[in-house]
């Protein structure tokens, strides 16, 4: 204890920090290792090795920082630094990663093992063949050896005998003749399980095989056993297929797309029975009374003299090879998919569908009414109207935020901070709340406001139902919702501003509009600049209001796609990513992402690069 | 001080270790439910029973119907989703897509279903879960100023003028604008559909109901409402639920859910059918959607055949069921469930005597938008046929599909070498493409043949999925065609009746 101690004086003479400091700090790493080694640990073995690799990599950087002295300053931006990587880091190289994969929730959310896994696994795995007997089935157990069961056996045959039957596991089945198929309580030393009992056994006799040799029995759902119950999908990874002995169709994974696709059929003819065969697996194919078979699609018929299978549809011929095989083209997929990378395809999607490049082709028109024309009529409205609403949003708010800020600077304003607190309130309010009681507000029919307008005008007010007062509307009440935040930004900037510019401005003889354009404007968008751009790039993703206001309405007529006169980039993609066919598409979804980001990343740096010219403004003050 | 640290530093690992480890044992006997915030509290209670009658432990983890859907395929495939879960039965078709759930058998829950409740759940001819509600909008009407349910949208029309003209009410019906699912039964009962159905009951997705002649219909009898004022637009379930109980509306549309808000009206009401016609005297077709939501078995589980016995056993029973009416106030898919104490739930059930099962397939997802746009600028006074007819081609477009306007029409046969193409019994080849100049679905093709035997046939978008032969029978047997000298023959196909003929065996 005494060593101990004398070393903590040690270290805290060296470091400057005080013991509690120093201990704290260190059991706070111990237990954030300890946490972090559980996260990783299990990220890893359930195969998010992105995330995974990622948290480790912040933990080790948190370590090295809080041991390596000279880092000492990075320590305060330690768990700063650690979300960042894990949450605005990691989030972004996954979607760039999504973009060039096929991952949508139409079957290719899986990896290519988990779906392999998923299909080997699942009821479609087994089979009863033709000719199988299903029964109801209850569980025995025996006496002597409790991990010894079997099945008891009952089914009506369809003359309406009762067939009772019961199949020890490993042992010969045993078919009864009883007319009543009740299980007994007991039978050659088995007993009956019942009720609760069988719970525990229920995952034992779920997979497990009854019977034995060729004559077997299995559980095929909760009332009924197949006998026989036969594996029906191989699965070689060595070619990479799975095969189904039911259908004779083998599979084949095609890497490209992530589906397993079928390969043409394998087909021989049976001349004694007239029946299609597939070797190697217990597929037959009949035909109906004509000689057709039906199974194919289109409908085929063997004839000897054309050497092989005759479509009478599309009068194709399927002929036999050397070995007497005919491969028939069939057209089937197994379900699921699984998600594989595919390059570029989502771009040259995104670009397809809403870039129309034979407008280029046309003559006598100008390039840009060509290029406007290249895009879908909507996307280009929707386009320019996202400009629109954001640099309007940013506009409204900040003037009415200004107004307000220097009004209330003043001195001579009674009753300051009530009003103040007062108009803070549209900050304070949660957005979705403030948003839907507008809308009741504006609502055509029992909304206050549009009655109430209703009336001046003499007609009824439906705002919703014209494109340009839904567009009003929508910039209303972003600036009810905006401009607090601008009053207080502006409010801080104001003060920022030394008084005796001012001064020196009235000395002058400055004019009340020459002090506000030059002098107070300037110095207050130096600090104000970069809020709004930010406001700005906000605003251009405000997927909320849109949809909680108008959820895009009015819409567009005649567009090709869903859209309305109040959609915004942002809501438009929602709703071609996650609104189609496809369910959520998330590499459609996250391409498009990428692409919107580049237009606000490169527009933000333009303007960035316009206000700069306020900082300069600045500096020779 | 480095030694003591390292040593803390193990001690506490070693102790977080051994919590995981807990958590990753996983039990025989328990199955975890997802359910959502209604069903939840019924199954925990619930869960007491289950443990000492089935011996099954009963892991329930709250979570709503949306998320429940979006987390299954995320979580399952890691093991940690569950082996039940509450779905709505439209994500079926999203479900089975990705191979995420279990096929049921039928027959054990056919005696005891309502049968258009276990529809809701069959998906390619198998069973995919065990409903327990099953539920469908009806007209609900102010009996004082509607003395008679209408029979036909005609006389829903006729009532809403005389209301509107005599100042008793200020509209006759109002439904919610721009909601294709509350609109529906207008659609239908013009003979109005979403998708086609083939002869094997699966659903033709190129078949576009809107663009049919009963959606147009039904469309146009939208817009004649809105425009002549006799339907406000701009109604969500607030707005009309407020006219209904301010008087102002006569008659709307709503579904169980609302059930309660109905009585708290105060008006003296009947919850009807729907009116099943479109015109006064026509034939009864229309109808709601249905819609349900039951237990689904997760494809991901461990458990699989121990969830299907609980489901068999203690779901599909009498107790459970009445217990999850009792609080949940759905209309039962179980038929021996004692409604009584929902006076309303009986006169739901039988307005959906004719209800529609809401298609589950993934498609669906594309018509929503579209269709409910449709409905948007209709009732903002937009022409009702484009504004269809526009829904039409967006939702084709969105599940990338030809639509009936790029119908391509080729005649394969054993002529086409000698037309001009690569080869013979080509459906694809331009040179044997048909055309139809006047739009009217004859289409027509001149060539010039040298002298011989021939056979045709017609094919259809390039392809054999649609071919027809003689008297328009589909695959059908080839056409014979005679030349003795070189001739110009016309071939002549009426999509109608899908008969091709050409002009040597039928000159007109």
């Amino acid at each position: 204890m005494t060593a101990q101690t004398s070393e903590k004086r040690k270290v805290e003479s060296s470091s400057g920090d005080s013991t509690l400091a120093l201990v704290l700090r260190y059991l706070l790493l111990f237990f954030v290792d300890a946490f972090a080694l559980i996260v990783v640990i299990t990220l890893l073995a359930t195969g998010n090795i992105g995330l995974g690799v990622t948290l480790a990599i912040a933990t080790v950087g948190a370590n090295i920082i809080t041991f390596i002295p000279s880092l000492k300053p990075l320590r305060w931006m330690l768990p700063g630094l650690v979300l960042v990587t894990c949450f605005v880091i990691f989030p972004i190289f996954y979607t760039v990663y999504t973009a060039f994969t096929n991952y949508d929730s139409a079957g290719h959310l899986l990896t290519k093992r988990q779906t392999i896994d998923l299909i080997l696994r699942s009821r479609g795995a087994y089979y009863a063949p033709d000719g199988a007997r299903f029964y109801e089935w209850t569980i025995f157990q025996s006496e002597s050896d409790p991990e010894q069961l079997a099945l008891w056996l009952t089914r009506t045959n369809d003359s309406g005998e009762t067939e009772v039957a019961f199949a020890p596991v490993g042992e010969a089945i045993q078919d009864l003749e009883l007319d009543d198929g009740e299980p007994p309580a007991t039978y050659e030393g088995y007993i009956q399980v019942t009720g609760a009992d069988r719970i525990p056994l229920i995952s034992v006799v779920e997979r497990q095989v009854f019977g034995d040799g060729d004559d077997t029995v299995g559980i095929a759902g909760a009332g009924s056993a197949a006998r026989p119950l036969v594996e029906r999908l191989i699965y070689d990874a060595e070619t990479d297929t799975i095969m189904d002995i039911a259908t004779g169709i083998t599979y084949n994974a095609d890497d490209s797309i992530g589906e397993f696709v079928s390969q043409p059929i394998g087909l021989v003819y049976e001349e004694e029975t007239g029946n299609l065969t597939v070797p190697g697996t217990n597929a037959v194919y009949t035909p109906d009374d004509s000689g057709i078979f039906t199974d194919f699609g289109l409908p085929y018929r063997y004839e000897a003299d054309r050497g092989g299978l005759f479509s009478p549809a599309s009068n194709a011929v399927i002929e036999e090879d050397a070995d007497g095989v005919m491969s028939l083209p069939v057209n089937e997929t197994l379900t699921p998919g699984y998600r594989v990378f595919i390059g570029g395809q989502n771009f040259s999607r995104v670009v397809d569908d809403n870039f129309n490049s034979e407008s280029f082709e046309t003559e006598n028109e100008n390039f840009f009414q060509q290029f406007a024309g290249a895009f879908n009529g909507e996307l280009f409205t929707i386009f320019i109207w996202t400009f629109m609403f954001a640099f309007l949003s940013v506009f409204t708010t900040f003037w009415a935020g200004l107004f307000m800020a220097i009004i209330l600077n003043d001195a001579k304003i009674p009753g300051k901070k009530i009003i103040r607190s007062l108009l803070i309130i549209p900050y304070a309010i949660p957005g979705v709340i403030g948003i839907v009681v507008w809308q009741g507000m504006l609502n055509g029919n029992l909304g206050i406001i549009s009655t109430t307008i209703a009336d001046i005008i003499g007609r009824p007010f439906f705002p919703f139902q014209e494109a340009t007062t839904a567009r009003i509307a929508v910039i209303v009440v972003n600036l009810w919702l905006g401009y607090p935040y601008m009053m207080l930004i502006c409010s801080g900037a104001l003060q920022a501003i030394p008084s005796d510019i001012y001064e020196a401005a009235a000395v002058d003889g400055a004019s009340p509009t020459d002090r506000f354009w030059k002098i107070t404007l300037p110095l207050l968008l130096v600090t104000v600049g970069p809020l709004l751009i930010a406001s700005f790039v906000f605003n251009f993703n405000n997927y909320l209001i849109i949809e909680a206001l108008t959820a895009g309405d009015p819409p567009i007529p005649g567009s090709s796609r869903a859209a309305g006169f109040t959609d915004i980039l942002i809501s438009y993609v929602y709703q071609l990513a996650f609104g189609s066919n496809r369910g959520a598409d998330y590499g459609y979804a996250s391409a498009i992402t990428i692409i919107i980001f580049f237009i606000t990343a490169g527009i933000t740096l333009l303007q960035y690069r316009y206000t700069r010219t306020w900082e300069e403004v600045g500096e020779n003050v | 001080m480095s030694r003591t640290r390292f040593v803390v530093i193990m001690a506490v690992v070693a102790a977080m270790l051994l919590g995981t480890l807990n958590t990753a044992f996983a039990q025989g006997n328990t199955l975890t439910i997802w359910a959502d915030n209604e069903r939840t509290p019924i199954l925990q209670d619930l869960a007491d029973d289950v443990l000492t009658e089935l011996g099954i432990e009963l892991e329930i983890v709250e979570m709503g119907l949306g998320d429940a859907r979006d987390q299954l395929l995320v979580a399952g495939p890691v093991g940690e989703g569950p082996d039940i879960l509450i779905s709505a039965h439209d994500s079926i078709g999203q479900f089975v897509a990705n191979g995420a759930v279990v096929p049921l058998d039928r027959s054990l829950f056919e005696a005891e279903f309502l049968g258009s409740g276990l529809d809701l759940f069959t998906f390619n001819g198998e069973l995919y879960g065990v409903p327990y509600a099953i539920e469908n909008v009806a007209l609900i009407r102010n009996v004082d100023l509607v003395p008679e349910a209408p029979t036909s949208w005609e006389e829903v029309r006729t009532i809403g003028e005389e209301l509107q003209a005599s100042g008793e009410a200020q509209y006759g019906f109002v439904v919610q604008s721009g909601n294709t699912y509350h609109n529906f039964p207008i659609t239908s009962a013009f003979g109005g559909y979403i998708f086609g159905r083939n002869e094997d009951g699966t659903f033709n997705t190129a078949d576009l109901g809107l663009g049919s002649e009963g959606g147009l219909a039904s469309a146009e009898w939208l817009s004649g409402m809105y425009v002549d004022g006799l339907m406000p637009p701009d109604v969500n379930d607030d707005v009309a639920f407020q006219l209904f109980e301010d008087g102002d509306a006569a008659m709307i549309v709503t579904g169980p859910w609302f059930s309660q808000r109905i009585i708290d009206t105060g008006v003296n009401y009947s919850i009807d059918l729907l009116p099943v016609s479109g015109a006064a005297d026509g034939e009864a077709v229309g109808a709601p959607f249905s819609g349900g939501q039951g237990f689904v078995v997760s494809a991901f589980s461990e458990n699989q055949l121990l969830a299907e016995i609980f489901l068999t056993e203690y779901v599909a029973s009498t107790p459970f069921m009445q217990a999850i009416f009792d609080n949940g106030g759905r209309p039962p898919a179980f038929l021996d469930v004692d409604t009584s104490s929902d006076v309303n739930v009986g006169a739901f059930q039988a307005a959906g005597v004719n209800a529609i099962p809401m298609p589950a397939i993934p498609e669906m997802g594309a018509v929503w938008a579209s269709s409910d746009n449709a409905l948007t600028l209709i009732s903002q006074g937009e022409d009702p046929v484009a504004s269809y007819t526009d829904a039409v081609a967006q939702i084709a477009d969105a599940i990338q599909i030809a639509t009936s306007d790029e119908r391509i029409v080729g005649v394969p046969g054993s002529h086409q070498a000698a037309a001009g193409c690569a080869g013979d019994w080509d459906p694809a080849c331009d040179v044997t493409f048909m055309s139809d100049e006047d739009g009217d679905g004859v289409y027509t093709l001149t060539i010039t043949l040298p002298a011989g035997d021939y056979e045709y046939k017609v094919a259809m978008n390039g392809g054999w999925d649609e071919n027809y032969g003689v008297d328009g029978e589909a695959n059908g047997s080839n056409i014979m065609l005679s030349l003795s000298e070189e001739t110009e023959v016309t071939f002549t196909y009426d999509d109608s009746t899908n008969i091709i003929t050409d002009s040597v065996n039928n000159p007109e």
